[in-house]
């Protein structure tokens, strides 16, 4: 396998075929992807439980300390499907390390993207002060977010210092801004609808399924804090093949590996005559 | 190494006519229900202004048992309905170019449409005040993004995208550059896929487009007996447009 054979068939892709390609993605290397998505939400919600336990934490604070996880785990997610996807096998271990390295940059670009929705979500929606502070801000922020998205897949993927890497994810997202902002809006709904089909399962099984009679408000919570999380490593797939496509359309990623193609066959036929 | 990824199905047709179609994923047979919802919505509004245009004469009862009627049938003809008329399209997947077809591309007909539409309702799973969305997980797990009732039926739902013919050209040849070319070109239809994928693709820089174009102009030069091309992308367009003259030759 070269450098250039992907996994997947690159070709530009809508926004909504590139979220139908990391399923069919999941699905075809769920080996290797099931474990590290499980391991990944179960650390995540583990963490903020024993958190939310020694600290007495609210439902908002408990809300922000998720929405500040959930990048770090979308990166060991980046590394390792960026490595898988090019070659033959991936470890797990190298890329938690490798964003393990970054920790403190994650959070303080986890800490810039989400300020508006950690805002409103520490005084749970309630705070007419936070609320409309967070509201005032959230209609600029996404424009200030798109710009930089792919800057995660740049610095990781492309190893570029922090130098270079905001210029270059800049450029990545310069011609397709409407795309990208689509991306953001699909995947805030995708988290939504994690969180609820984690919360109406939860209750299901514990109401339904075990009939306890007086089910917690708390676990429908804490399902739906799962939801979240675990949304979290499925988006992050497939804001790297976005930018796969990105790459495709800008650098004809596709083109490359069709004439790197057409080049080696000619340079066989060459040698196949001369050997003649 | 095995076939690489894609949403892309082939699809053999009895006449023994392979095409690849794309399979619609989850999302977009979501927005597609969701206009259907929508549709059916308003259906229902209109019903409850008739019922009360009944009540106002006099004749609430029956007013409101011609809504339930009506109602049951909204619920379980109207997707049924539809794809028999449309030839398996609601609305909703008229929006958004989705058609339900049988696995070797061929129309449905009312049996599939009435299966894949009696199980819609295990999809959406209701054990009130529970909710379960089956057909959305059913769907991420299958490799043809098939919903219970799809599975029952032995359906797909395709996107009818139709691929434009004629599309702009991002690196038009010049005139003088073809007419040096000679008419039988040693391409076959790979070479002639690379490079009409080079020709058309936007968005990319002038040094980019040079640096691929590197990567094959000589060896096509090399082909032809023509000199190494100074302007590498300028050679590879004026090869594509050679191409397209119907008055060539390809060996």
């Amino acid at each position: 396998m070269s450098g250039f054979d992907a996994r997947i068939v690159l070709r530009p892709r809508s926004l909504d075929e590139t979220f139908d390609l990391a399923l069919a993605y999941l699905r075809v290397s769920a080996r290797q992807f099931l474990p590290l998505f499980a391991g990944l939400s179960i650390v995540a919600t583990g963490i903020v439980f024993v958190t939310s336990w020694a600290f007495e934490l609210s439902l908002g604070p408990r809300l922000c300390l998720a929405i500040l996880l959930t990048p770090v785990l979308e990166r060991v997610v980046t590394v390792y499907a960026g490595r898988h996807l090019f070659q033959s096998s991936g470890l797990i271990g190298p890329a938690l390390w490798a964003v393990l390295k970054q920790l403190p940059l994650i959070v303080v670009i986890a800490l810039f993207n989400s300020l508006p929705l950690l805002l409103m979500a520490y005084s749970r929606f309630e705070e007419e002060a936070f609320l409309g502070f967070g509201i005032m801000t959230g209609m600029i922020w996404p424009f200030l977010v798109v710009v930089h998205y792919y800057l995660g897949e740049v610095s990781h993927l492309e190893q570029l210092p922090l130098s270079k890497a905001p210029a270059r994810a800049r450029a990545l997202v310069g011609y397709r801004y409407g795309r990208v902002f689509g991306l953001l809006a699909v995947g805030f709904v995708v988290r939504v609808l994690f969180a609820l089909g984690t919360y109406s399962t939860g209750l299901f099984v514990m109401g339904f399924v075990l009939q306890f009679e007086e089910v917690s408000s708390h676990l429908g919570e804490w399902a739906a804090l799962a939801g979240y999380l675990a949304a979290g490593p499925y988006l992050a797939l497939v804001r790297l093949f976005d930018y796969v496509d990105a790459r495709t359309r800008r650098e004809g990623w596709d083109i490359q590996v069709r004439f790197h193609a057409i080049a080696q066959r000619e340079r066989a036929r060459i040698a196949e005559r001369s050997a003649a | 190494m095995a076939q690489p990824i894609d949403t892309v199905l082939e699809i053999d047709t009895p006449e023994h006519l392979a095409f690849r179609t794309r399979i619609a994923g989850p999302g977009r047979r979501m927005f597609a229900w969701l206009i259907d919802l929508m549709i059916r919505f308003a259906i229902v509004m209109g019903l409850i202004f008739i019922v009360g245009a009944f009540a106002a004469a006099g004749l609430d009862g029956l007013g409101t048992g011609l809504m339930f009627v009506l109602l049951f049938l909204l619920d379980w003809f109207y997707f049924f309905g539809f794809e028999l008329l449309t030839g398996g399209r609601s609305p909703g997947k008229i929006a958004l170019k989705l058609r339900v077809v049988r696995p070797n591309g061929l129309p449905i007909t009312w049996r599939e449409s009435f299966l894949r539409n009696l199980i819609r309702a295990a999809d959406i799973t209701l054990f009130p005040p529970y909710y379960l969305f089956l057909g959305p997980l059913i769907m991420a797990g299958d490799a043809k993004f098939r919903r219970l009732g799809d599975w029952v039926a032995g359906t797909i739902v395709v996107v009818e995208d139709p691929t434009l013919i004629s599309r702009q050209v991002a690196v038009p040849a010049k005139p003088e550059d073809v007419a040096e070319l000679p008419g039988a070109l040693p391409l076959d239809r790979g070479d002639l896929e690379a490079l009409e994928l080079f020709v058309h693709r936007e968005h990319m820089s002038d040094a980019r487009r040079e640096e691929l174009a590197e990567i094959v102009a000589p060896i096509y030069a090399g082909k032809l007996q023509q000199p190494y091309p100074r302007n590498s992308t300028r050679f590879l367009a004026a090869l594509w447009a050679r191409a397209q003259d119907p008055r060539r030759r390809i060996s």
